[in-house]
C-alpha cells in the first residue's frame, strides 16, 4: 500500500519529449515504402516525389496527428470520468458510448435511402454522433434524476444504456443486409485510416476546450473524491459537476467515436498509470494524460500498421487487447 | 451568550410523512461545544445535515435553521462552505490523496477560477497542520493514516476554510480510547480558545457529558431535552429513551453514566458482576424504543 504521495519531477520533462518524439518517429513507420530520407525531406517541406508527397501528408501526418488527438481525448475523458464518479475502473466506453455510435453506424448503413441524403463519407461519422449523442442524453437524464444520484448508480445506468444500445444495433443489423453489417463491424473495430487532415481540426478544438475546463475546474473535481457531502461542504455542488465531467467525457468520447470508430481501453488505463507519476490532482492528471495518451496511442497506432505485413490490425482490437491485460493486472494489484 | 445555531420548528418528512426530523426548536450557543445524541435513527445525523443546509430532496422539510441570524438554506453552496463545515462519517477515497492535498481543499470556499496557490496559501495549509500536529505526516496519503490522525486532518481542513461553525457527525467512531480522547479534547480546545462553534453527533454519553457545553437528545426524531450535561443525562429520561436501565452520576467535569442491563433477556447470567445498581432495575428487558423509529 502507497503510504506517502512524491511527486516526481522528471516525469513532466519525459512526458513532453515523449509526445513529441513519439509522432516525429512513428512517421518513418507505415505500409507504404518512403525511399530512405523522404519522410525528413518532406517534413521540411522538401518531398522528393508528388507521390511521396501524397503518401506523407495525405496518409501518414494525418494518421500520426489523429492518433495523438484520439490517444490524448480518450485518456482525457477517462480521467474525467474516473473523478466525478470516483471510481478507478471507470470508462468512457462504460456510460453507452459506443453503443450508441454503433447504433448510429448501423441504422445509417442498413437503410440505403439514408446515406443518400448526405455527402459520401460523412453520412457514417455523422450517424455515429448522432447515436453517442443519444446515448450521453439518455445517461445524462439517468443521471440527473433521482434513480442515479451516487457515483454507483450512474455507473450501472450508464452500463445499462449501453447494453440497451448494444441490443439494439445487433437487431439493426440482424435485419440488414450482410455486406453493410460486415462494413459496420469493421468501422467499430476502430481505425485511423479513415481521418483527413481537415478533420483534425473538428477533434483538436473539443479536446482543447476539455482540457481548459478540466484545469479551470481542477480543484472543484478534487473536493469531489472525498465524497459528495465533502464537496458540498467545500462549496461545490457535487452533481453539477458531475454533469460537467461526464459532458466532457461523452463529448470527446463521441468526436473521436464519429471519426475513428471503437478505441476502447485508453480511457481506463492512461490515467491510472500517470496518476502513480504525477499524484491525483486533476491538474496534473488531465495534461499528463494527454501527453501520455497521445504517446500511447500513436506507437499502438504503428504495431497496428506494422505488425503485419499484408494488412494492417484495426487499432481497437489491439488497444482492447493490451487493456484487458492492464485490467486483468490491476484486479491482481487489488 | 452569542447567538449561534437557532432551528425553529424545523421537520424532515418522507413521502409517507413518516417524520425523520419533528417540530425541532431549539438554540446552541456560539463558540460552545453541543453534543447531539441519542439512539441509532434517532434523527442525529439528519439534524446535522440540516443545520450544514444540505439539500433533502426528496424529502419534504419545513422550518428554519439560522446561523448568526442568517438561514444556512438561503446561502449559495460557496457562502456557506466559507463559515460552515461539516465533516462527514464517509471519507475514504479510492485515489491516494495525501494528507497535505485533503486540507489543502479547505481553501476551495475562498478561491477563485483562475487562482493560483500562493506561499500564503501554503503557509496556512502549514499552519493548520501544525496545530492539529500533523505537520510532519502532510506527504502520507491520507487513508494510510489512523483514524484518529485522519479526524485531526479534517479539523485542520476545517480551519483553513476558516469556518466559525464545525460540525462533525460522529467523529469518533471507530477510534480507539486515546484518540477519542484526542480527538474531543483537540475540539474543545479549538473552541474554547479560537471561539469555534462545534456541533458533534456521539454515541458515549460520558465522553459527550466531559467534552461538550451542552448537550441534545433525540429520540424518533423528536427533542426529549437539551441543556447542560446535569439537566439532559437523566437516569429516567436516558432509560426512556435507550430502553436500558441505568445510574447516573454528576461530577464536577461531567456525568458519568452506567448503564446497568440485568436479566436473562439479555444473555447475562444472574451472576453477572454488576457493580451498581441500576434506578429502576427491570425484570425483563423492556420493549426497545428503537422499534417504528424514522
Amino acid at each position: 500500500m502507497m503510504t506517502s504521495v512524491q511527486g516526481v519531477r522528471m516525469v513532466w520533462p519525459l512526458l513532453v519529449v515523449l509526445a513529441i518524439v513519439s509522432p516525429l518517429i512513428s512517421l518513418w513507420f507505415g505500409s507504404a515504402d518512403l525511399p530512405d530520407g523522404t519522410v525528413w525531406a518532406c517534413l521540411t517541406d522538401q518531398c522528393p516525389r508528388p507521390v511521396d508527397q501524397a503518401i506523407f501528408y495525405d496518409l501518414r501526418l494525418p494518421r500520426v496527428l489523429a492518433a495523438l488527438l484520439v490517444g490524448g481525448g480518450l485518456a482525457v475523458a477517462g480521467a474525467s470520468l474516473q473523478n466525478v464518479t470516483r471510481n478507478g475502473l471507470a470508462d468512457p466506453y462504460l456510460f453507452g458510448v459506443v453503443a450508441g455510435a454503433g447504433l448510429g453506424a448501423s441504422i445509417v448503413s442498413v437503410l440505403p435511402g439514408v446515406s443518400s441524403w448526405v455527402p459520401d463519407g460523412v453520412a457514417l461519422p455523422m450517424a455515429a454522433f448522432i447515436g453517442s449523442s443519444l446515448a450521453v442524453v439518455l445517461v445524462q437524464a439517468l443521471a440527473t434524476s433521482a434513480w442515479a444520484r451516487t457515483p454507483e448508480q450512474l455507473l450501472l445506468a450508464g452500463v445499462a444504456v449501453s447494453l440497451m444500445l448494444g441490443a439494439m444495433t445487433h437487431f439493426v443489423l440482424y435485419l440488414g443486409e450482410p455486406f453493410a453489417a460486415n462494413k459496420v463491424m469493421f468501422w467499430l473495430m476502430g481505425s485511423l485510416s479513415r481521418v483527413e487532415l481537415h478533420q483534425l481540426a473538428i477533434m483538436a478544438l473539443p479536446l482543447l476546450v476539455a482540457v481548459a475546463l478540466l484545469w479551470l475546474l481542477g480543484r472543484r473535481f478534487d473536493a469531489m473524491l472525498l465524497g459528495d457531502d465533502t464537496a458540498r461542504s467545500l462549496g461545490v455542488e457535487a452533481s453539477t459537476m458531475r454533469a460537467i465531467g461526464m459532458v466532457i467525457c461523452a463529448g470527446l468520447t463521441a468526436v473521436v467515436v464519429a471519426y475513428c470508430g471503437g478505441i476502447g481501453f485508453v480511457g481506463l488505463m492512461i490515467p491510472h498509470i500517470v496518476r502513480r507519476w504525477v499524484g491525483v490532482s486533476t491538474r496534473q492528471v488531465v495534461p499528463a494524460s494527454l501527453l501520455l495518451g497521445g504517446a500511447f496511442l500513436v506507437w499502438a497506432d504503428v504495431l497496428a500498421r506494422s505488425a503485419s505485413p499484408d494488412h494492417e490490425i484495426p487499432i481497437g482490437i489491439l488497444t482492447s487487447a493490451i487493456g484487458s491485460v492492464f485490467f486483468l493486472l490491476m484486479m491482481r494489484r487489488r | 451568550m452569542q447567538t449561534g445555531v437557532q432551528i425553529h420548528g424545523l421537520s424532515l418528512r418522507s413521502a409517507d410523512t413518516s417524520a425523520i426530523l419533528d417540530n425541532l426548536t431549539l438554540d446552541l450557543p456560539a463558540g460552545q461545544v453541543t453534543g447531539v445524541l441519542g439512539p441509532n435513527g434517532a434523527g442525529k445525523t439528519s439534524l446535522l445535515r440540516a443545520i450544514a443546509g444540505f439539500d433533502f430532496a426528496p424529502l419534504n422539510r419545513t422550518g428554519e435553521v439560522r446561523w448568526q441570524g442568517q438561514s444556512t438554506h438561503d446561502m449559495s453552496v460557496q457562502a456557506r462552505a466559507r463559515v460552515i463545515s461539516m465533516v462527514s462519517q464517509m471519507h475514504d477515497s479510492v485515489f491516494a490523496l495525501s494528507l497535505n492535498q485533503v486540507v489543502r481543499m479547505g481553501l476551495l470556499p475562498h478561491q477563485g477560477l483562475f487562482s493560483m496557490p500562493s506561499a500564503s496559501d501554503e503557509q496556512e495549509v502549514a499552519d493548520a497542520l501544525q496545530r492539529v500536529g500533523l505537520a510532519n505526516k502532510a506527504q502520507r496519503v491520507f487513508s494510510s493514516l489512523s483514524g484518529g490522525e485522519q479526524q485531526r486532518g479534517l479539523i485542520a481542513r476545517a480551519l483553513v476554510q476558516k469556518a466559525q461553525l464545525l460540525i462533525l457527525d460522529e467523529p469518533i467512531n471507530h477510534l480507539d480510547v486515546y484518540y477519542q480522547h484526542d480527538v474531543l479534547g483537540l475540539l474543545r480546545q479549538l473552541s474554547h480558545s479560537h471561539g469555534l462553534t462545534v456541533v458533534m453527533s456521539l454515541h458515549d454519553l460520558n465522553l459527550a457529558s466531559f467534552y461538550c457545553d451542552q448537550l441534545v437528545l433525540l429520540q424518533h426524531g423528536k427533542l426529549q431535552a437539551a441543556g447542560r450535561s446535569v439537566d439532559v443525562l437523566d437516569a429516567e429520561l436516558l432509560e426512556r429513551v435507550f430502553g436500558l436501565p441505568c445510574v447516573v452520576r454528576h461530577e464536577p467535569h461531567g456525568s458519568r453514566v452506567d448503564f446497568c442491563p440485568s436479566g436473562t433477556g439479555y444473555g447475562l447470567s444472574e451472576t453477572t458482576p454488576l457493580t451498581t445498581s441500576p434506578a429502576n432495575p427491570p425484570t425483563s428487558p423492556p420493549t426497545s424504543p428503537r422499534e417504528g423509529s424514522a
